[in-house]
């Protein structure tokens, strides 16, 4: 049984990589039949105002290139009580900004960076870098460094001012079942069906990466650990405009890594209770194993009423890898994760008869991270977290938060603080 | 006679180039209101459709927070991270950079201050 959805997954996979390639050259195809005028409706909209678009007025905005720097930026106060040991503290300030750059209606160059204080010191991490090619009006092609298309949360709504809370759902940050980027080429688009609308990703990238804990990295590399390219995509559907069903998944290889060198307290790995006896250990190498990720989810966003649920689960075969501080590499067995969150904002604008309680928006959400086949990363980030908060909206995109965070660690050993509450108090703006 | 009949030939030539212009003059301005028609009929598409697709996600931005050629490049962002079709995202920059430019507008000369 195991084998053939093994083989159906490797299935899968050719099938996506077939269908992939056939997309991408059909795009090529149309952006090399569009060269000689990606923009059919150009000489028209010329002809009308002299510009981009009829003007109204005198202005004249008709040059090719245009640019914009967007993006976000917040802080962070913490109030934790962890079993009854309590702490505060300031504890994130971020700024991330974003440059556009777009070149007539033929590319947009895009790309972000946070600047985040750390414990020891200052990050700066490429969040995005890509070139989007506008070669129809129903498809883009990606380039570059971008976010993951895989789930909702992390493309769309992780900016903190879109984000209805304060931080991520359970399992959908760093460590977590959501992929955050990749490097490669993305095809993308959508199709108006009147009133509905249908959307694509599909994406090919270097994929992910094992971790120096013997988990997964699912971030941006720019090169490639193996020969088998990373596919990734999301299918949304809106049967009307404000009620979205969505579906993605993420298929790859991961390489196991070797013993790490020098530097740090070497583990004995048998210690960590992974598979296997003494002598395969010493005769183990490195391998490979396949991962596969998919996801549901789900959005109604109707007047002040803003609904999430989202779904993602995650499956990485069994692995020979060294993690940090192992002196020899071990056979991991199959490793499961869950995550999913539903959300619910209800903003009281839609009570008109107390206008000054219209910018608040009081919120809820509840979710959860399991995994399997990985004790140590289970038990630090397996979790079922409810949060209540109260956005007050001092403008569409400046938002003032607090959140009273409930926190239960579910693998934790008997003795182990399992229990932590928080109170999160945030500053957010979307510029 | 002779005279005559060139007299009224001119006339009737004349008659008829009158005609052939008045037929290229009226299709003109009928193309113009027909373009300034599906013009507003685009701006009424983006308005709809910018509550429809940018709601989605995130609050309305006002249409007066970015000047109009800022709404360009940031409605092409938009375009690509929401997977908007491109007809319809050029129907919301439209809206998007009228509604800025009327909003910003500054007021006509001669107009007391």
């Amino acid at each position: 049984m195991t084998n053939f959805f093994k083989q159906s997954r490797h299935s899968l996979r050719h099938l996506l990589h077939v269908t992939a390639a056939t997309v991408l050259v059909l795009a090529l195809a149309a952006q090399a039949h569009g060269q000689d005028g990606p923009d059919p409706n150009a000489a028209s909209r010329q002809a009308q105002g002299g510009g981009y678009l009829p003007r109204l007025s005198g202005q004249n905005f008709s040059a090719d290139t245009s640019w914009h720097l967007a993006g976000y930026a917040d802080a962070t106060f913490v109030f934790s009580d962890l079993d009854g040991e309590s702490s505060s503290e300031f504890s994130r300030v971020r700024f991330n900004p974003a440059f556009h750059f777009q070149y007539q209606d033929l590319i947009l160059f895009e790309a972000e960076m946070e600047i985040e204080n750390t414990e020891t010191g200052t990050e700066v991490v490429l969040e995005y870098a890509q070139a989007n090619l506008l070669v129809h009006d129903n498809a883009v092609i990606v380039v570059g460094q971008f976010l993951s298309p895989v789930g909702q949360f992390q493309e769309r709504l992780h900016p903190s001012w879109i984000n209805r809370m304060a931080d991520m759902p359970a399992g959908f940050g760093h460590g977590g079942a959501q992929p955050g980027s990749d490097t490669g080429i993305m095809v993308r688009g959508g199709f108006n069906l009147e009133p509905g609308l249908f959307t694509y990703s599909l994406a090919i990238g270097n994929g992910p990466r094992v971790g120096h804990e013997g988990d997964l990295e699912l971030e941006a590399f720019n090169s490639d650990d193996n020969d088998d390219k990373a596919i990734s995509g999301r299918f949304g559907f809106m049967p009307r405009p404000n009620l979205e069903f969505g579906t993605s998944f993420l298929t790859a290889s991961v390489t196991g890594l070797e013993v790490f060198d020098g530097g740090g307290d070497h583990v004995d790995a048998r210690a960590f209770g992974k598979l296997g006896n003494e002598e395969e250990h010493h005769e183990l190498e490195p391998g490979e194993a396949d991962l596969f990720v998919w996801g549901l989810d789900m959005a109604f966003t109707e007047g002040p009423w803003d609904i999430r649920v989202e779904y993602l689960n995650s499956v990485r075969d069994p692995l020979n890898t060294a993690f940090e501080g192992a002196t020899e590499v071990v056979a991991f067995e199959e490793l499961r994760s869950t995550a999913w969150y539903a959300q619910m904002a209800y903003r009281l604008s839609g009570t008109a008869e107390f206008p000054a309680l219209a910018n608040f928006e009081p919120t809820i959400r509840y979710g959860e991270f399991e995994i399997e086949g990985h004790e140590e990363l289970a038990e630090h980030s397996a979790e079922q977290r409810l949060d209540v908060g109260l956005n007050y909206w001092m403008s569409p995109t400046l938002v003032v938060r607090g959140v009273v965070q409930s926190r239960e660690f579910t693998a934790r050993h008997e003795g182990e603080i399992d229990e932590e509450t928080r109170m999160l108090l945030q500053l957010s703006y979307g510029f | 006679m002779f005279v005559f009949r060139n007299i009224v030939g001119a006339v009737v030539a004349m008659a008829f180039s009158g005609i052939a212009l008045a037929q290229q003059t009226e299709p003109s301005d009928q193309e113009a209101v027909e373009r300034e028609d599906a013009y507003f009929d685009q701006i009424g598409r983006g308005a709809e459709a910018w509550v429809d697709t940018c709601g989605r996600c995130h609050n309305l931005r006002a249409p007066g927070e970015l000047p109009p050629e800022l709404w360009d490049v940031s409605v092409t962002h938009m375009r690509v991270r929401a997977n908007l079709p491109g007809d319809m995202a050029e129907d919301i920059k439209a809206f998007l950079m009228m509604s800025s430019e009327s909003m910003t507008e500054e007021p006509a000369s001669g107009v007391d201050e």
